[in-house]
C-alpha cells in the first residue's frame, strides 16, 4: 500500500465520528425542542435588555449627540475619561461614595452584630421574637418611605425631633438637619443603619445558633462569666461570617449607593450627598451630555465589577464552600 | 445552661431588655407617629404635639387620597404593576429554572453561564435609557413590566429547589405523555410552592417599592404614575405651606404634612399585610443560603 492510501484511510473514522456527534447533537436538540422553546425566548429577552445596552458603551468613546446615529459620531478615544478624572464633581462624588459606604458598613455591621449577640443572650424567646419582628420592618419598606419619614421627623418646622428639643429647652428654634451639608454623612449613616440593622442581625443569629451547646456547658463547668462566654465563644463563632460579609461589601465601597443619597439629598447638601451614580444621571440625562454620562457609568461598572470579582475570589478562598 | 444567676447578671439582663426595647420602639415609632398624624385633623396636626394618639380623630385624610383622582390612579397603577410583574416574573423565571434543572438539556451550561454574566455586567443608566427610548417603551405601562421579567437571582433560587425534586417525577410524567411545558405548569409549579412563594414575595415587594423607572421613563405621563413616585415627589416639599387645593375635590383643606403621612402609611400597609409571610420565607431563604455548607 502506498503512503497516500494510508493517509486517505485515516481521516474517515474521525470524520464519521464528528458527523456522528453532530447528528447526535441535532437529535438531542430535536428531542428537546420543547425545552428549547421554553428557554430561548427568555434568553433572547435577557440578551436584549442586558447585553444590547453594552453597545451604548461606544458613546463614551465618541462625541455623541441625541438624534445622531451612534456609528456616525466622531471618535474621541479616551477624552471623556480624561475629563472625568480631572472633573471636580467626580472626585468629590467619589469621596462621598467611599466615605458614606465605609461609615455605613462600619456602623451597620456593629449594630447588627450587637443586636444578634444581645438577642441570643436573652432567655425570653417571646420577647426576642417581638423585637426581631419589629426591627426587620424598615428593611421591607421602600427607601422613598424611609426618606420621607426622616425628612418629616427632622423637619425644621414642626418635625418631631426639633419639637421635642425645643420643648426640652435645648434649642430655641428648629434646626434644618438636611440643610447642614457636613451633617449629611452622619445622618445618612444613621438612617441606613436604622433601615438595615434588624435584618442584618439574622445572619449573625444563625451563626450563633450553630454553636455547639457543649461549648457553653464546658465554659460553665470552667466557671466562665457571661462576658467571658460572649468573648471566647460567641464572638469567635461570628467572626468567619463577619469577615466574609465585610469582604463582600468592600466590592461596593467605591461605587455603591444611589437611591438613598438621591432621595435624602438636596441642593444645599449636594456637595456631601452626591455620589457617582447621581452624577451620571445629572450630567448624562439632565444636562444631555450622553457621552460623558456614559463614561461615568462605565467607570462605575468597571470599577465595581473588578472589585466584586477580586473580592469574590478572596471570599471564595476564605470560605470555599459558600459559592 | 446556667440555672441560677447572680444579682449582677440580673442587672445586666434588665439593662439588655431595656436596651432592646428602646431599639425596637425606635424602629417602629416613626411609623406610628405618621399613622397618628394621618388620623388627625389636618390643621390641628400642624400645631404639633401629637405623640401617642390623634387629638382630633378623622379619616378625612384617607378620604382625600382616595377621592383625589391622581392619587387613586397611582394606587391602581401600583397594584397593577405589582400583580402583573409578580405573575409574569415567577412564571418565566420558573420556566427557565425548570429547563436549566434538566440535567441533560443541551444548552444547560451555556445558558447558565450567560445568566451568571448578567449578574455582573450592566450597561449602565444612559445606554439602558436610550434602549427603552428606541424600543418605544417610554411613557408606557409596559416599561414597568417588560424589562424586569428575568432575574438571574430568582432563576438560580428556583433551579436549586427544582434540582432537589425526585427525578422520577418528571420521568413518569414524560412516560404518561406529558411534554416538558405541561410538566412545568401542571406539576412542578404546584409542588414547589415554598420556593414559588419566596420568589413571588421578593418580586412583589420589589415591584411595589420601585419608583425610579417611573421617574426615569414615565415622568411625562401623569396617568402612569405609581404611589411611590407620588410620594417621592413630595419628600422635599415644605410641610407648613398650607392647603393644597386638590383637583377640585370638595372644599377639603389638607396640608402636605398630612398627605405625606397618609400616603406613607398607605404605601406601608401592603407590606405589613404580607409581613408574616415575608418573615417566614425571607428569613428561611436567607439563613438557608448562609448555612449551606
Amino acid at each position: 500500500m502506498s503512503m497516500k492510501a494510508v493517509s486517505e484511510l485515516k481521516p474517515i473514522p474521525i470524520n464519521s465520528r464528528k458527523t456522528l456527534r453532530a447528528s447526535l447533537y441535532w437529535k438531542k436538540i430535536k428531542k428537546q425542542h420543547v425545552l428549547i422553546w421554553m428557554s430561548v425566548p427568555i434568553m433572547l429577552h435577557l440578551a436584549l435588555f442586558q447585553f444590547v445596552p453594552l453597545w451604548g458603551w461606544l458613546m463614551a468613546f465618541k462625541d455623541y449627540h441625541i438624534g445622531q446615529s451612534l456609528l456616525d459620531a466622531k471618535w474621541v478615544g479616551f477624552t471623556h475619561f480624561r475629563t472625568l478624572l480631572g472633573h471636580d464633581g467626580f472626585l468629590q462624588d467619589l469621596r462621598n461614595n467611599i466615605v458614606m459606604n465605609s461609615m455605613q458598613l462600619a456602623l451597620g455591621t456593629a449594630c447588627a452584630v450587637a443586636l444578634a449577640i444581645v438577642l441570643s443572650e436573652l432567655r425570653s424567646k417571646g420577647f426576642v421574637r417581638i423585637v426581631q419582628t419589629m426591627t426587620y420592618l424598615p428593611h421591607f419598606v421602600s427607601m422613598v418611605v424611609v426618606a420621607n419619614i426622616f425628612v418629616m421627623l427632622l423637619s425644621p418646622d414642626g418635625g418631631l425631633v426639633n419639637e421635642l428639643m425645643i420643648k426640652l429647652g435645648w434649642i430655641d428654634e428648629g434646626i434644618f438637619f438636611f440643610g447642614k451639608a457636613t451633617w449629611f454623612w452622619t445622618l445618612h449613616t444613621i438612617i441606613m443603619t436604622w433601615k438595615g440593622f434588624g435584618w442584618g442581625a439574622i445572619i449573625y443569629l444563625a451563626a450563633i445558633s450553630g454553636i455547639d451547646p457543649g461549648l457553653y456547658d464546658a465554659a460553665h463547668v470552667d466557671g466562665a462569666s457571661r462576658w467571658q462566654r460572649v468573648k471566647y465563644i460567641v464572638l469567635p463563632s461570628i467572626i468567619p461570617t463577619l469577615v466574609l460579609l465585610t469582604i463582600l461589601d468592600i466590592g461596593y465601597l467605591m461605587t455603591g449607593g444611589f437611591e438613598s443619597q438621591f432621595l435624602l439629598g438636596n441642593v444645599i447638601n449636594s456637595e456631601y450627598s452626591e455620589v457617582i451614580s447621581i452624577l451620571a444621571l445629572r450630567i448624562g440625562l439632565n444636562e444631555g451630555d450622553f457621552s460623558f454620562g456614559t463614561a461615568v457609568g462605565i467607570f462605575n461598572s468597571v470599577v465595581s465589577m473588578t472589585l466584586v470579582l477580586i473580592v469574590n475570589a478572596i471570599a471564595r478562598r476564605y470560605k470555599s464552600n459558600l459559592f | 445552661m446556667l440555672l441560677h444567676r447572680t444579682m449582677g447578671e440580673r442587672i445586666v439582663d434588665a439593662f439588655l431588655y431595656v436596651l432592646l426595647a428602646i431599639a425596637a420602639i425606635s424602629t417602629v415609632y416613626p411609623f406610628l407617629y405618621l399613622l397618628i398624624i394621618s388620623l388627625n385633623e389636618t390643621t390641628d396636626a400642624l400645631k404639633g404635639g401629637l405623640y401617642l394618639l390623634p387629638r382630633k380623630f378623622t379619616l378625612e385624610n384617607y378620604a382625600y387620597v382616595f377621592e383625589n383622582g391622581k392619587l387613586a390612579r397611582a394606587a391602581l397603577n401600583s397594584v397593577l404593576r405589582t400583580v402583573i410583574h409578580t405573575v409574569i416574573t415567577v412564571f418565566c423565571c420558573g420556566m427557565l429554572a425548570y429547563v436549566l434543572s434538566r440535567r441533560d438539556f443541551v444548552f444547560r451550561k451555556l445558558f447558565s453561564f450567560i445568566l451568571i454574566i448578567t449578574m455582573y455586567v450592566s450597561g449602565g443608566l444612559i445606554p439602558t435609557y436610550l434602549l427603552m427610548k428606541n424600543l418605544g417603551l417610554m411613557n408606557t405601562f409596559l416599561v414597568y413590566i417588560v424589562p424586569g421579567i428575568v432575574s438571574a437571582f430568582y432563576v438560580f433560587v428556583m433551579r436549586t429547589f427544582f434540582e432537589q425534586l425526585p427525578d422520577g417525577l418528571v420521568e413518569s410524567a414524560h412516560i404518561d405523555g406529558a411534554n416538558d411545558f405541561r410538566v412545568y405548569t401542571q406539576i412542578i409549579l404546584w409542588i414547589s410552592l415554598p420556593v414559588v412563594a419566596t420568589v413571588a414575595l421578593y418580586a412583589a415587594v420589589g415591584a411595589w417599592n420601585s419608583w425610579f423607572d417611573n421617574y426615569l421613563y414615565n415622568s411625562r405621563n401623569e396617568k402612569l404614575a405609581v404611589l411611590q413616585y407620588e410620594l417621592q415627589k413630595m419628600i422635599q416639599t415644605v410641610e407648613t405651606s398650607n392647603s393644597e387645593g386638590g383637583d377640585g375635590v370638595g372644599r377639603r383643606i389638607i396640608s402636605p404634612l398630612t398627605i405625606k403621612a397618609t400616603l406613607t402609611i398607605l404605601v406601608t400597609v401592603p407590606i405589613l399585610l404580607v409581613y408574616p409571610f415575608l418573615q417566614k420565607y425571607f428569613v428561611q431563604g436567607m439563613t438557608l443560603g448562609a448555612m449551606k455548607d
